[in-house]
């Protein structure tokens, strides 16, 4: 056996394909059978032992860096390895890039020790090793914990403390919100979303619903909580589903309608309207409760996108209706004594018809 | 110079948790300087502490200043048990304590800690204040500058070289002390580190003294030891050369009107002190020599074995000695009249450290000298009077002198000196290479004009005239005429600014009649006139003045010979001194033939390293190859042998087929197989006025040509090894050299490396030891795989045999990418365009032979016209080249703009290509130890010394940054050592690394590197 073989460079190059293998959980030993199938050896004429030795030397690097990648503003600041920053970049992005499968099955569960241990069943479930697994889990643990009581801007906080990219920093912090706000994404009626949908429409909470929208005056709280003042408005809505209301809505909607929409499509609409209608304004109430908030995507899909897609709703006639439904609420004048409504209604539905619209899959 | 050391600690960063209950740490730093001590506040629960302490004072003598460190450490602050050691850093002063460099160092230091690495940062500001000194009969070497660079420094002019200078100095290791046993494994490493650094303070400030008592200002070549001999303590050696530098451009321009007078001097000089050279004559006659190979004049002092223990040597030395000491006083007399330089003839020592010089200083090569000495280590008693140490090295570098005079030589270049020790069996080792020279050479004209023939022609005939008579004189004139006459043709087809040729270096300095051995003479293959030995072997690097053909090519030669175990000291260094010559010639004959299978007949920088183990005696002989246009061209080797059987002479015939297609594939990669016409033309030109000794000569090396391979059956190992020595793969070409010889030119630094291997080695056949060789060479181009095409230029193999059966090499190099190379096609066009082009502005045949060169602003230049004869040539073709080119080109441009911003850049040649070198700021030279109680847990031996090389490689970086540079020039790793003890899960380890750190700038290759990019924007419109 070797005792030692190393090899040092003044500068730190990171072989991204070999990176990419350890961040999968590859051992030297795999990593170097994996080359192997794919030819390396041959095309570049070399043993086995060559190759290996190469692949170890580029572990242990990775091991000795993955201590500095838990935090990675330390990986900027050190000196041991002199490495391009666009190399650095790339090494963190890499490192706390994630598999959406895996994501998927983490979300909603608390980011605790114990269910750490469920990450065998995931790795079995999404056929991706353990390693990798037990990475991801531990990378939205220490994100989650680093940024959860922070004051500010999600992203911003995720991208000065972990220095990501926009792109992931805002994944990360739609994770952070979802886990926060411990929305319920596990049901078997949920299983349909992907990790995206979820993605889109908690950023989509962050950005008008989160204390940190434009809409909101005081930004005293953080951006992981939604907007308390926002919820409490939201009840007001419910004038929307009192009787009257309800019916010159739907008036209003359906010839609204008539230039954009087919007609069997407007019959559906027609006929279902009232508990379509009622249900959004129920979900807007609800959400003063922090049980209700929790349920927000079961109750989405149970109610809203379930029952339109069980009578055959196209995706863009859904879209007409919804940016009818909400158009018309303007015209009708419901909301004459409280014109501050108009914005919370505006603020409500801009968002739900962006969700509805994204999760509107089976 | 007495002098005031103010430092201020400003802050700490990344700071290891040393409180378990906060995850904080309470941190502050102690300041430590000679016997004075300061310390911070204490910074409470902090990772970053911001100390930003007064300045603290310290006053010391230069002695202080120059031998001791200055140290910090950074402690964590307990308020109930003892305070815990966080880590230190050590601060070498010296780089302050010159006249002409701001005074400061600032920066971020690695804090270190011996048994931990690396733990954080701590920012520093040092500053020395310097009085002028008073007292006018203490002679100090405060601002001498020591440079690792074994040539001129960029930007300085080599007034006077004052000669070789040497030290020693010897202490107890603590490691061997008694307190060891009671002290904790930090405690005695630190003060071993401690230790190392004073004895490398004392040893610079020793030398220091002896150059300013020579005259001088400076050291080059600059090359420190340490000799752990265990019980019997260190022994700390330095070697260097004294030369007077002066910087141009501080004290007047370059101009040739200011440079004048000395030129003027310097041949009155010569002439005066020739009269003084008879005892040369004497001292060539006198010194017997004892030789068994051509090139490598080898000789063991023949009283090594039997007397080793006592170091007064026997008689040939003493002899040999003595008629030096007989020359030093006889020529004392001329010391008046060379008030300036000193003449070669006063040298106590006429060596030289350094390995390139400016051109015109080389007048002949004769070939690699070195001897060897076996010694038995004994405790030194008296550590302020390292006698016997002194005596060993003075004995040796006699018998080096001895050897050089036998070549007909007087000087000695790319000196070094190294010693191996196994137990209490130590070899001391010096090699060099022979030459004469010319100390007076006109220093203005290193850098433009051909080298005066006169400056060459007076010293020459004087010192060979008693020897030889008159005919010698003529010829030589006919020669230098010639010479001249086709210098002018050279110097007609390359303009200003090429390198001009000078074949007298290849000549034999002795004369033929008198050869110290037997050696195969021809006729020079460029003058026609005089002699020249059929294959040079030399230490130094590619001198200009040489003509090479093609590419150069790394060669080593590796040698294994299995030890009987110690019995005993006295017989165990008998068994070592007889197994020596062996070794040697093996290692000799195994270059020689890879020299032929390579197609070529010289040897740049040669490195002969001999290590011995408990079990083995290893040598491993490396250098770089080339074709030198002078010297005949090699025929390909033929295979001899006695054939009993049929099938043993057809297996021999497959061998010779083998060999001569190696040969030929060789010969192809090296681009050496258009040069045969190259050869021949100069040939016709020349044989009009030629003398009948051409003629005569052309005679008896018809017969002498060929090399003989001698194999004794058809499996012979050597053969079988020499085939399969394999090639390096496509894109990478390798040269031990700190000058690139030949048509190679560089363009960026993509990577310094370095490459620890050890492993247990049970010798079992040759092959499985020069497989190991193989292998490594192979790990490190595949590890560099994407970076070709590239050159892996200042390699360097370093063989220790640290325990029985166990074997350490240690590599180190830099991989640069080339300039003009993107693929083969590309190559050949450029090849014809290049052709085009000579045959267009100058009307010699031998053009291909000129077109080799390593000077890159001409390349740049022919790059431009280039372009417009391509597009001559032919619209289609042009944009595919230049293509390429762009990308290349762009390639390194993109690296180098990226990497300069705040990187450090480290690197084993004097230089870094693609920029320039603007300020050199101090030699570096540090000891670093670490040990590991918990080797499992930090990845194992491999963890260890990859952590361990990498921290060296930061603190390293650290250390030139702080001083405000952004390169470390002449980087070497002088020693490794490593012990491990797996199974205590310990293991510590020593590095000694050294270096020039410098300041570099780019702007250069900046507009040049643009200007093609530019021309292909134009190039539709024409």
């Amino acid at each position: 056996m070797t005792a030692v073989d190393v090899f040092v460079g003044n500068y730190t190059l990171i072989d991204f394909e070999l990176y990419d293998l350890w961040l999968n959980g590859y051992s030297a030993h795999d990593a170097a059978l994996f080359l192997q199938k794919s030819g390396v050896l041959q095309k570049a004429d070399v043993s086995m032992e060559i190759v290996y030795s190469d692949i170890q030397d580029q572990y242990r690097l990775f091991t000795s860096m993955e201590k500095l990648l838990k935090s990675p503003p330390k990986l900027i600041d050190q000196q041991i390895y002199q490495m391009e920053t666009d190399m650095q970049k790339r090494v963190i992005e890499r490192y706390y890039r994630f598999d959406s499968v895996v994501v998927r099955e983490i979300l909603g569960k608390k980011l605790s020790s114990r269910n750490r241990k469920d990450m065998e069943d995931v790795s079995e479930k999404t056929r991706i090793p353990i390693r990798s697994c037990r990475r991801q889990f531990d990378n939205l643990k220490r994100v989650f914990k680093t940024v959860e009581d922070m004051m500010g801007s999600l992203v911003e906080n995720i991208k000065t403390h972990y220095l990501l990219s926009e792109d992931l920093a805002r994944q990360y912090a739609a994770i952070v919100f979802i886990a926060n706000n411990r929305f319920e994404t596990g049901k078997k009626k949920l299983s349909h979303l992907t990790f995206e949908d979820f993605v889109f429409c908690a950023n989509q909470m962050i950005t008008n619903w989160s204390y940190s929208s434009v809409e909101c005056k005081v930004h005293e709280d953080m951006d992981v909580d939604l907007d308390r003042r926002f919820l409490q408005d939201l009840r007001e809505l419910k004038l929307i589903a009192e009787k009257e209301v309800l019916d010159d809505h739907k008036g209003q909607v359906i010839s609204h309608l008539k230039q954009t929409m087919s007609k069997k499509s407007r019959q559906i609409v027609e006929e279902s309207f009232k508990n379509w209608s009622k249900a959004i304004i129920n979900i807007a109430c609800g959400l003063n409760h922090s049980k209700d908030v929790r349920d927000i995507f079961l109750d989405l899909v149970e109610k809203v996108t379930e029952p339109c897609l069980s009578v055959g709703l196209t995706a863009p006639d859904m879209n007409t209706f919804l940016s009818a439904y909400k158009d018309t609420i303007v015209k009708m004048d419901v909301f004459r004594h409280q014109p501050h409504m108009l914005v919370v209604w505006d603020r409500y539905m801009k968002t739900l018809i962006l969700c509805v619209l994204q999760i509107y899959h089976t | 110079m007495p002098g005031k050391v103010k430092v201020r600690v400003v802050a700490g960063r990344g700071l290891p948790v040393m409180d378990r209950s906060t995850d904080l740490t309470d941190a502050y730093v102690e300041v430590r300087f000679g016997p004075d001590v300061f310390k911070t506040d204490i910074c409470k629960k902090s990772l970053n502490p911001q100390w930003n302490s007064e300045w603290f004072k310290f006053e010391g003598e230069d002695e202080s200043l120059q031998d001791e460190p200055l140290e910090l450490r950074v402690l964590d602050h307990d308020t109930y048990s003892a305070n815990d050691a966080i880590g230190k850093i050590y601060i070498d002063l010296n780089p302050l304590l010159t006249k002409d460099m701001p005074k400061v160092i600032s920066g971020w230091f690695p804090i270190y800690d011996t048994m931990h690495g690396i733990r954080g940062e701590l920012n520093l500001i040092v500053k020395v204040d310097l009085f002028s000194d008073v007292n006018k009969f203490r002679q100090s070497s405060c601002g001498i500058q020591f440079f690792s660079t074994a040539e001129v420094p960029s930007g300085y002019r080599m007034q006077v070289i004052n000669g070789f200078v040497e030290e020693l100095v010897v202490n107890d290791d603590p490691e061997y002390q008694w307190i060891d046993k009671i002290r904790t494994p930090r405690a005695s490493n630190e003060a071993r580190q401690r230790l190392f650094s004073k004895l490398s303070g004392e040893l610079q400030r020793k030398i220091g003294v002896k150059v300013a008592e020579l005259g001088g200002n400076a050291v080059i070549g600059y090359c420190q030891c340490f000799d752990l001999e265990g019980e019997s303590g260190i022994v700390a050696r330095g070697i260097g050369t004294g030369v007077t530098l002066i910087r141009p451009s501080q004290l007047m321009p370059p101009s040739p009107q200011g440079a004048s007078p000395q030129f003027k001097d310097s041949p009155l000089i010569e002439d005066s002190a020739t009269p003084s050279s008879p005892p040369n004559i004497i001292r060539c006659a006198t010194s017997p020599v004892k030789v068994n190979s051509p090139q490598t004049v080898v000789r063991r002092s023949s009283e090594s074995d039997a007397s080793s223990t006592t170091p007064p040597k026997g008689s040939s030395l003493t002899e040999s000695s003595g008629s030096g000491s007989v020359v030093g006083s006889g020529s004392k007399a001329a010391t008046k009249l060379s008030a300036q330089q000193p003449s070669i003839d006063l040298m106590e020592y006429p060596f030289f450290t350094m390995t390139s010089f400016p051109v015109g200083f080389i007048v002949h090569l004769g070939g690699v000298v070195s001897a060897k000495s076996v010694k038995l280590l004994d405790k030194i008693h008296n550590p302020e009077e390292p006698e016997t140490r002194d005596a060993w090295w003075t004995e040796i570098r006699t018998e080096i002198r001895t050897h050089c005079k036998a070549m007909g030589c007087h000087a000695v270049l790319g000196y070094t000196e190294k010693t191996t020790i196994c137990d209490e069996i130590i070899v001391l080792c010096a090699t060099g290479t022979a030459a004469r020279v010319n100390v007076t050479y006109d220093p203005t004209s290193s850098t433009r004009v051909p080298p005066p023939p006169p400056a060459v022609v007076p010293e020459k005939p004087s010192a060979e005239k008693e020897r030889d008579k008159k005919l010698y004189v003529d010829v030589n004139l006919a020669n230098s005429a010639a010479q001249s006459s086709l210098q002018a043709l050279y110097d007609h087809g390359s303009d200003d600014g090429s390198p001009h040729y000078n074949c007298l270096l290849c000549h034999v300095p002795y004369k033929p009649s008198s050869a110290p051995f037997p050696v195969n003479l021809s006729v020079c293959g460029i003058c026609r006139k005089r002699k020249v030995p059929d294959v040079l072997f030399t230490t130094i690097d590619p001198p200009t003045e040489i003509q090479t053909h093609g590419k150069g090519a790394f060669i080593q030669a590796r040698v294994c010979r299995p030890k009987a175990k110690s019995k005993g000291g006295e017989s165990n260094a008998r068994e070592i001194s007889d197994c020596l010559p062996f070794l040697e010639y093996e290692l000799h004959s195994q270059l020689m033939n890879k020299l032929k299978l390579c197609g070529m007949n010289g040897l740049y920088g040669l490195k002969i390293q001999i290590t011995v183990g408990e079990s083995l005696l290893v040598g491993v002989a490396t250098a770089t190859a080339v074709f030198m246009a002078a010297l005949p061209m090699p025929s390909v080797p033929r295979v001899s042998g006695q054939a009993t059987s049929e099938e043993e002479n057809s297996r021999l015939q497959e061998i010779q087929k083998r060999i001569s297609e190696k040969v030929l594939r060789n010969r192809e990669k090296h681009e050496l197989l258009h040069i045969d016409t190259g050869q021949i033309s100069p040939r016709s030109v020349v044989t009009d006025d030629s003398d009948e000794e051409t003629s005569e000569l052309d005679l008896s090396s018809g017969n002498k040509d060929t090399f003989v391979i001698e194999v004794d059956d058809a499996n012979d190992e050597n053969i079988i090894s020499l085939l399969k020595q394999s090639q390096l793969p496509e894109g990478f070409t390798m040269l031990n050299t700190h000058k690139i010889p030949g048509s190679t030119t560089l363009a960026s630094n993509l990577q310094m490396f370095t490459q620890i291997w050890r492993q247990e080695f049970v010798s079992t056949s040759k092959s499985s030891f020069i497989d190991i060789f193989e292998n490594l060479v192979k790990k490190i181009c595949y590890k560099l795989r994407r970076m070709s095409p590239c050159c892996l230029c200042g390699i360097d193999f370093s063989v220790d045999l640290p325990e029985d059966r166990e074997i350490q090499i240690t590599l180190t190099g830099v991989c640069c990418s080339l300039e003009n190379v993107s693929d083969s096609a590309f190559e050949l066009q450029t090849y014809s365009k290049e052709n085009l082009l000579k045959a267009v502005s100058a009307t010699t045949t031998s053009s291909s032979g000129t077109s080799e060169r390593d000077d890159m602003m001409f390349q740049m230049e022919e790059f431009s016209t280039e372009g417009s004869i391509g597009n001559l040539q032919g619209h289609t073709r042009v944009p595919l080249t230049r293509q390429t080119k762009e990308n290349s080109v762009r390639r390194s441009l993109e690296h180098t703009v990226q990497k300069h911003k705040n990187c450090v850049e480290l690197t084993p040649l004097p230089s870094i290509p693609g920029f320039k070198i603007e300020r050199y700021l101090g030699n570096y030279n540090f000891f670093f130890i670490r040990e590991s109680t918990s080797l499992r847990e930090i990845g194992g031996q491999g963890g260890f010394m990859q952590t361990f090389v990498a921290e060296v490689m930061a603190n390293v970086r650290a250390n030139v940054a702080s001083l405000g540079g952004n390169g470390l020039v002449s980087y070497r790793m002088n020693q490794c050592v490593l012990m491990c003890n797996p199974h205590k899960n310990q293991s510590q380890c020593l590095i000694n690394v050294s270096g020039d750190a410098v300041v570099v700038s780019s702007e250069e290759s900046f507009s040049i590197i643009v200007e093609p990019l530019r021309k292909n924007s134009d190039s539709p419109i024409t």
